[in-house]
This record gives structure tokens, C-alpha cells and sequence, in this order.
């Protein structure tokens, strides 16, 4: 007696073993393609839980107006919604921050050489302002704002989110999520493809299951089980491939004593997320073995 | 009746079959007795013309309704259409399995079939492995498990010796008494001679004589 609800000898077709790698592959490549958004995405999240600094830069002013203008600047901003505090960088750090320059510049050959160079030349007083996490500020209507204050001030966005490396990451998580659904779509197209070709091949069995009655939900229900288990071997193939792949990406320099050149990390979500794709993706094959047989009988 | 446009095999039928009777089709190798039973069985359309089966026109039901006609009717194939890759029981388990019936029921009712016909020791056997006669009936269970209100027998007895042939035509006798109407075609003279059932007679796609 059989186990399984085949009346079509579709596990003997080459057909059926094409099916297989072909799921293997694209639901291996899909896997890739998602786990490169979800470290991308991992990345943003990252970015995002960190406070947002900005530097507001206001141009030389003379020395008895410079502090009070930094004062009222600093006030404004610390006004602004989301902003957990606003503080003048001193002029200690001002040096520090010119004392490389002025060094190379053959202002001097000693270490000292910024001493003192926020009184001694015109430098733009700076202002750095922190958001908190979450919040997304409009930097380009509060430098309006500010420039009403102090014309000609400036403010500078070192924060990733705002920079090329952001965009850089946004891309690739959108070009992950946009390739992975690629491939799984390309799997469904495989099946469209297969399940017409099997139709055809095995058509003097299917019309001797019509002739004994057999609805086209009978003989459809013999592809959808038939796809089911091949998408989930494929499946299963493909996932334990790519797998292998993410955790030596993610893992293999920190096993191998060097650090990564770009810290990625997964998530468990993510972790669960990717071994869902197989699952999801037999499960859509399924349903269009299904809709493409029906679809298919119907017109013969 | 034509095939895909070719030259019509069938002409000017005009036929009812009495339910719960036993008809013989008779006539020459290619007399149409093929087609006459495929128009029968609902596996074709007819070119023109109507054809009515349990009180509803063909051309007019639905697909559902036309997998409903068709359970109702068992056929018996002269190549036999067994599915290789399925055994003996699973072959004679398909219209019943079709039908929706349950385990259970197939589980009763196969077996039975099978042993009722002497096929009870090659229940687990592919087609393969059977004899060309265990084949016809193996062909012939997977007809009449459901218990069809009519079954149609193409030239079933044209590839057996005589002793077998008689045989199966007791088989069908019986079926014919427990209520079944059965057609069966055949080109022997012989067979209409010894068992009184009204005959209809092609020649040439046309009805010639229908008793």
C-alpha cells in the first residue's frame, strides 16, 4: 500500500530532480541575499540606539562677543525637541583638535604647538548637540536657525546615519531584501515552469484520473504535495549551504584571531528570520504548484 | 464524433441505453465501437449532437458535474492503462480514492474486489510482475470497485484464449445482475451468439442494428 498521495509518477521524472537544485540553489542564494539586509539592518539599529551628535560650528567673532554668542546659541539648542544637551567645546579641545594641523603647517615641531590657538587665531567657535536615540532632526531648518542668531554658522553631521557609510548600509540592506526576493521569486517561476512541463508529460495519466473522475483539485493536490516535499528537501539543502557561508562571515575572523574589518553581527531574530525562508518559500512553491496546475488543467 | 478536426467516425447515432441492462456493441475493427464507448464514458465531446447521461446533457454540465457523471461510470480498457509505478491494490484503490473515499474503505472494499477476481496473491505487485490476464483483471476490479451504475468494456475478451474469455464474461454477468448496466464491444461473432443480450451493431460509424 503507498504512504503518499501520488497517483502521478512524478518523483521518477528528471524533472522532479531538477526541481530540487534548482529550490537547493535559489532558496541557498536567497538565504545570502537576506542575511546581507539583515546585517545591514542589524548596522542601522546599531546606529540608531546611539544618542545623534552634531557640531554647530559659528564663525570667528571678536573676543568680547564670541562667548555670548555661544551662550545664546547654546540655549537655543538646548531648547530643541529631542536634544538631550548642548555644550561648547572647549577651547582645550579646540586645540587639541588644530595643534596636527598647525604641527604640519611648520607652526612648530614640538607637541605644544595648538596651545592656546582658539586665542590665538580666528577659529570658529563649536558647538556639539546631542539627540537622543530615535529622534530624527530636521539639521537643515535648525541651521537655519541658528544662522539667524549668527550668520554664516554651519553644522556638521558626523553621525553615520546622515553620512556615505549610511547610505552605503541602507543600500545594501535594500538590495538584500530586493535579490533574496528576486530568488525566491525566480523559484516560483522554476515551478510555474516545471509543473506545466509535468503536465505534459504525464497528460495520458491525468486524463485517465479525469476520466475516472478525478476533479482538477485531485490532480493539482498530486503536484502540491509532490512540490511541498521537493521545495523542503531543496530547501533545506540550500539553507545549510548558505548557513555554512553566513557563520564563517560572521564568525570566521573572530575564530580565526583577526578582527573583521566591518564588526557584523546577527540578531536572533535574524538568526530565526533566515530559517524562515526556507520554510516560506516551500510553502509558496506549494502554492503555486498548485494554482499553476489548476490553472493549467483548466484550459485543457 | 471527430478526433482534432479529422474526418468524422461517427455518424447519425441516435441510441438510449436502458439502465440496469446488458448491451453487446458489436461490429468490424474500426467500426467505431471505440469511439462509441469513449463518447459513452464522457472522455469526449461529441462534434454535434447530444449526448445525455444519467438525465443530463453532457454539453451542458459543469466541470464538478462532469467529475460526478464520470465516477459513476467505470470503463474497462483494451490496453488495460494500469499505472506502472502503482501496485496491483493501488491501481484498483484510484477511482475509489478519486471518490474521496476514506482509508477504511479502501481498505474494505480493495482486498474484496481482489480476491473476488483470484488476484488476492499478487495484491503488492506492480503490473509489471503480473501476467497479461492478472493485468485485465486487475483492469477490471479498478472498473467495478466503486460499483458503477454503468460500465463500459472495450473488446475485454479480444486478446484472451476462449476458457478466459468465457470467464470473464461470467464476470460480467454477475456485475450485470447486481444492478450494473454494462456495454462491452467486441468484434466476436461468437460471444453474442451463446448469451442472450441485445446487441448494437456498427458499421462504418453508423448504427446498423440496435435490439
Amino acid at each position: 500500500m503507498r504512504t503518499l498521495d501520488l497517483d502521478l509518477p512524478l518523483d521518477a521524472s528528471p524533472l522532479s530532480r531538477f526541481m530540487l537544485w534548482v529550490t537547493g540553489t535559489l532558496v541557498g542564494l536567497a538565504v545570502l541575499a537576506f542575511a546581507l539586509a539583515s546585517l545591514a539592518q542589524g548596522r542601522i539599529v546599531e546606529e540608531a540606539r546611539r544618542p545623534r551628535v552634531v557640531t554647530v560650528a559659528l564663525p570667528p567673532a571678536p573676543p568680547g562677543e564670541a562667548e555670548g554668542l555661544v551662550g545664546r546659541v547654546t540655549a537655543m539648542l538646548e531648547r530643541e525637541p529631542g536634544a538631550a544637551y548642548a555644550a561648547p567645546v572647549s577651547k582645550a579641545e579646540i586645540d587639541g583638535l588644530v595643534e596636527p594641523l598647525l604641527a604640519g603647517a611648520g607652526a612648530g615641531d614640538n607637541a605644544g604647538a595648538g596651545a592656546g590657538a582658539a586665542d590665538r587665531f580666528p577659529l570658529p567657535r563649536l558647538i556639539d548637540v546631542a539627540f537622543n536615540p530615535g529622534t530624527a532632526p530636521d539639521l537643515g531648518a535648525l541651521e537655519r536657525r541658528v544662522q539667524r542668531l549668527v550668520p554664516g554658522s554651519t553644522i556638521g553631521d558626523a553621525g553615520p546615519l546622515g553620512s556615505d557609510d549610511g547610505r552605503l548600509v541602507r543600500l545594501l540592506r535594500a538590495l538584500g531584501l530586493a535579490t533574496g526576493s528576486v530568488f525566491v521569486l525566480l523559484a516560483l517561476v522554476a515551478v510555474v515552469m516545471v509543473t506545466r512541463m509535468s503536465l505534459r508529460q504525464h497528460h495520458e495519466t491525468v486524463d485517465l484520473l479525469r476520466l475516472m473522475g478525478a476533479r482538477d483539485g485531485y490532480v493539482a493536490r498530486q503536484f502540491e504535495h509532490h512540490a511541498l516535499l521537493g521545495a523542503f528537501k531543496g530547501g533545506l539543502i540550500g539553507f545549510a549551504a548558505a548557513m555554512l557561508v553566513v557563520v564563517g562571515v560572521v564568525h570566521g575572523p573572530a575564530m580565526l584571531g583577526d578582527p573583521p574589518v566591518v564588526p557584523v553581527r546577527l540578531r536572533p531574530l535574524d538568526w530565526v528570520l533566515l530559517s524562515m525562508v526556507p520554510v516560506v518559500t516551500a510553502l509558496l512553491v506549494t502554492l503555486t504548484a498548485r494554482l499553476a496546475a489548476v490553472l493549467t488543467l483548466r484550459r485543457t | 464524433m471527430r478526433y482534432d478536426g479529422a474526418a468524422e467516425v461517427l455518424h447519425d447515432i441516435t441510441l438510449t441505453l436502458k439502465s440496469g441492462s446488458f448491451y453487446f456493441l458489436t461490429g468490424p475493427v474500426g467500426a467505431g465501437k471505440t469511439s462509441l464507448l469513449r463518447l459513452l464514458s464522457l472522455s469526449h465531446p461529441a462534434y454535434r449532437g447530444t449526448i445525455r447521461v444519467f438525465g443530463r446533457d453532457f454539453a451542458l454540465v459543469g466541470r464538478e458535474e462532469a467529475a460526478r457523471l464520470r465516477q459513476r461510470i467505470g470503463v474497462v480498457f483494451q490496453d488495460f492503462r494500469l499505472l506502472e509505478h502503482l501496485s496491483a491494490f493501488d491501481n484498483v484503490a484510484l477511482p475509489l480514492r478519486i471518490a474521496g473515499a476514506d482509508d477504511e474503505r479502501v481498505a474494505a472494499s480493495v482486498p474484496e474486489m481482489l480476491r473476488w477476481l483470484g488476484l488476492d496473491a499478487v495484491m503488492e505487485a506492480p503490473p509489471r510482475q503480473l501476467s497479461m490476464g492478472e493485468r485485465q483483471l486487475v483492469c477490471i476490479a479498478r472498473a467495478v470497485v466503486t460499483r458503477p451504475a454503468l460500465l463500459l468494456a472495450d473488446e475485454p475478451t479480444s486478446n484472451v484464449d476462449p476458457e478466459r474469455a468465457e470467464r470473464l464474461m461470467h464476470l460480467f454477468v454477475q456485475l450485470h445482475g447486481l444492478g450494473t448496466s454494462v456495454v462491452l464491444s467486441t468484434h466476436s461473432q461468437d460471444l453474442p451468439r451463446r448469451h442472450p443480450f441485445p446487441g448494437l451493431r456498427l458499421e462504418a460509424g453508423r448504427l446498423v442494428a440496435a435490439a
